[in-house]
């Protein structure tokens, strides 16, 4: 990621940690929300990787508001060479979805079914969820509201745009748990010593950090095949959504075992992540999804794994 | 953004080419009757014949300078290499510890004449070599080694014991850690340096030691005073613990980490095409892919002279864990059928492989010695 533009996102989330509107409102002036916006609408032209990495900082503080819905909601208008609306937009891709996320405050919502879309006026009616509250799903508001514009995509990217996005959500919300949670191994005293100085605690955060490693190397690779005027690469995404879903379930485990009751409650801003965490893991696809269309294509061949691994790059 | 970095490189046609021009080679090989695959290749194959024959192809030392016998290719391409012997079963055990750690750090540390004299040996898979850092009472704990290197008037006098060294006893040469002054209070890794000790000299002796498959890859080697002279120290005196770390970030990061059992896998695959859930094929897809995405990552930044040492254990830690899962998967899918009805060959690799994993999370750092290196860097150790 561009090292200004990550500052300047990584500033604006800081400074605006407990105010979500007024960090959503300095994102969106900054243009951050806007880096999928094509050239051709008044984009700024920069690499479909910029746009990820504002979501993987986003997630690092499980942001409740719809950067990431925004984002993908751009580029799919983009896609379907129709002006992206300002706002917020969020994004229902059919068969896929029980409700719309942050659909209570959208502005606009980009409904796709397979590569036709439709650009609906928001707020929807229904509840978002928020953060630290029931149900996991934030997915809860009705898919109703007038169409204001409708288009076809060249390719059929909703679903992995979605699901690679949400990697990098999910790749951000990794690492701050680790941090938060090497943060309080380091504090918390028991037995007259912190329990970094305990092994088995010291093994765990280890393979925290592995998982957090894999599955950003995986992001990493997956975000570097991506391309406005191309489908994706659905090995690499397929590989990417994996990974950070596997990475999310043992890390999250980890950190609440670590962390012992107070991260169990509410308040302690553990659960905020992790929450978002199994969310983010089930949406568009979890991990058996994924893999098994990866098995799927490989074993559909009926030849060696390997040439069709290697072929495929690392 | 982490802490972890692991640069992305896609394949080059360069790469995958030489990828073809090895593929062709090994399946010509295999036809020709010159080798049968085995599990664990790079430990357990051992063909002094077959090394020669890669040496020749010059697929040894591929990323040396050409003055001394290698290419100047860059590490990727010999990633390339290793990620095809190893998938093909092929007996490369014999020069592999030569080719991975061993020339580079006679590249990095040697004096011109070892240079000179040993390198294009390598890399015309004609001389092999060990690693002496475990001993009878330092395994784990690996800065315990009492193998002790004193000054004489013409160079040094090294006497110890070196235990599990792979391939020893075919081996022409041994980088031997040994303590040449005594630890600092307690500071254990200063007074440690390296020594290119020659195997042939008189002195010391070489035993194998049967492993639980019934295999002798690993030794004993006893040194009893053996006359070094002031070149056979590599690098510098007190630096061997540094040193040491250094080779260990070439031997953790590879992908004999990670695809010694593959051909396990594709075996069963072969025989057995309706039996596998494709979201198990699938998980074992994406788990391997990103281990080499890492270990391209690393390669890169070894090459770029960076050290990335806790990313190499990251490799192997996850590598070994994958494997592990691999063999746990396909022996699962055998075991639904009876095994009067599965192929025995399939069987026979199967019984293999389990007979070699638990070596996997011993040798080149234990899961639990991995688990500390990682610790380090997130600054909890």
């Amino acid at each position: 990621m561009d090292a200004t533009l990550e500052r300047t996102a990584a500033r604006i989330l800081a400074d605006h940690r407990d105010a979500p509107d007024a960090a959503w409102a300095a994102l969106d002036e900054n243009g951050l929300t806007r880096l999928w916006v094509g050239e051709a609408h008044g984009g700024f032209g920069m690499s479909p990787a910029e746009g990820f990495g504002v979501a993987r900082l986003a997630g690092a503080c499980a942001l409740p508001a719809p950067v990431a819905e925004t984002l993908i909601g751009t580029w799919l208008l983009t896609e379907a060479g129709l002006e992206p609306p300002p706002g917020r937009t969020s994004i229902f891709v059919e068969g896929w979805q029980r409700g719309v996320p942050f659909g209570d405050s959208a502005d606009h919502v980009v409904h796709v079914r397979d590569q036709s879309l439709a650009l609906l006026r928001g707020p929807l009616p229904g509840r978002h969820a928020g953060v630290g509250l029931d149900p996991l799903s934030d997915a809860a508001c009705r898919l109703t509201g007038s169409v204001v514009a409708t288009g076809d995509m060249r390719h059929d990217i909703a679903l992995p745009l979605a699901a690679l996005t949400r990697a990098a959500q999910m790749c951000g919300a990794l690492e701050a748990v680790l941090t938060l949670t090497i943060g309080f191994a380091e504090q918390r005293i028991q037995f007259g010593r912190a329990l970094t100085k305990f092994q088995a605690i010291q093994h765990m955060l280890s393979e925290m950090g592995a998982e957090v490693a894999a599955a950003s190397a995986a992001l990493d690779a997956a975000v570097a095949t991506a391309d406005y005027n191309a489908p994706f690469d659905r090995q690499a995404v397929a590989i990417a959504k994996f990974r950070a879903g596997l990475a999310a379930g043992i890390v999250a485990e980890h950190a609440h075992q670590i962390h012992g009751a107070i991260g169990y409650t509410e308040e302690y801003p553990l659960a905020r992540l992790t929450r978002r965490l199994w969310q983010w893991r089930d949406d568009f696809g979890g991990e058996s999804y994924w893999a098994g269309e990866l098995g799927s294509a490989a074993l559909h061949e009926r030849t060696p794994l390997w040439p069709r691994l290697a072929a495929a790059g690392g | 953004m982490s802490q972890f970095s692991f640069p992305i490189a896609p394949e080059t046609p360069e790469e995958r080419s030489l990828r073809s021009r090895v593929r062709a080679f090994l399946e010509a090989e295999r036809a020709a009757g010159g080798f049968q695959p085995v599990a664990d290749c790079w430990v357990s194959g051992v063909s002094p014949a077959f090394s020669r024959k890669l040496g020749a192809m010059g697929w040894i030392g591929m990323t040396w300078p050409e003055r001394y016998g290698g290419q100047a290719l860059p590490a990727l391409h010999r990633l390339v290499v290793t990620e095809e012997l190893l998938i093909a079963g092929a007996p490369v055990a014999a020069h592999w510890i030569a080719d991975r750690q061993t020339g580079a750090q006679i590249l990095k540390f040697g004096t011109e004449k070892q240079k000179q004299s040993i390198l294009p040996r390598i890399a015309a898979g004609r001389c092999y070599t060990c690693v002496g850092m475990s001993e009878p009472q330092a395994g784990s704990d690996l800065a315990a080694v009492t193998t002790k290197a004193t000054k004489t008037s013409s160079g040094w006098g090294l006497s110890g014991r070196k235990i599990w060294s792979t391939v020893a006893h075919i081996s022409n040469y041994m980088i031997v850690l040994a303590r040449t002054s005594p630890a600092e209070g307690k500071n254990r890794h200063a007074g440690l340096s390296q020594f290119l000790v020659n195997l042939t000299l008189s002195g010391i002796g070489i035993s194998g030691i049967r492993d639980i498959a019934g295999h002798t890859h690993f030794n004993e080697v006893v040194f009893d005073d053996v006359k070094l002279t002031r070149d056979d120290l590599l690098g510098e005196e007190g630096n061997g613990w540094a040193q040491c770390m250094g080779e260990l970030a070439l031997e953790r990061s590879g992908p004999e980490r990670f695809l010694t059992t593959f051909l396990l896998l594709e075996r069963a695959l072969a025989e057995l095409p309706a039996a596998f859930p494709p979201v198990i094929v699938g998980e074992l897809i994406a788990r391997v892919t990103t281990l080499r995405i890492m270990s391209r990552g690393i390669a890169l930044r070894l090459q770029a002279g960076e050290h990335p040492d806790t990313e190499a254990a990251l490799v192997k830690q996850l590598g070994n864990a994958f494997e592990k899962h691999l063999f746990s998967a396909v022996r699962g899918i055998i075991g639904a059928y009876p095994e009067a009805q599965m192929p025995a060959g399939l069987l026979r690799l199967r019984d293999e492989v389990q007979l070699r994993l638990p070596a996997s999370t011993l040798r080149g750092g234990t899961t639990e010695i991995l688990h500390g290196v990682i610790a380090r860097q997130l600054g909890v150790r």
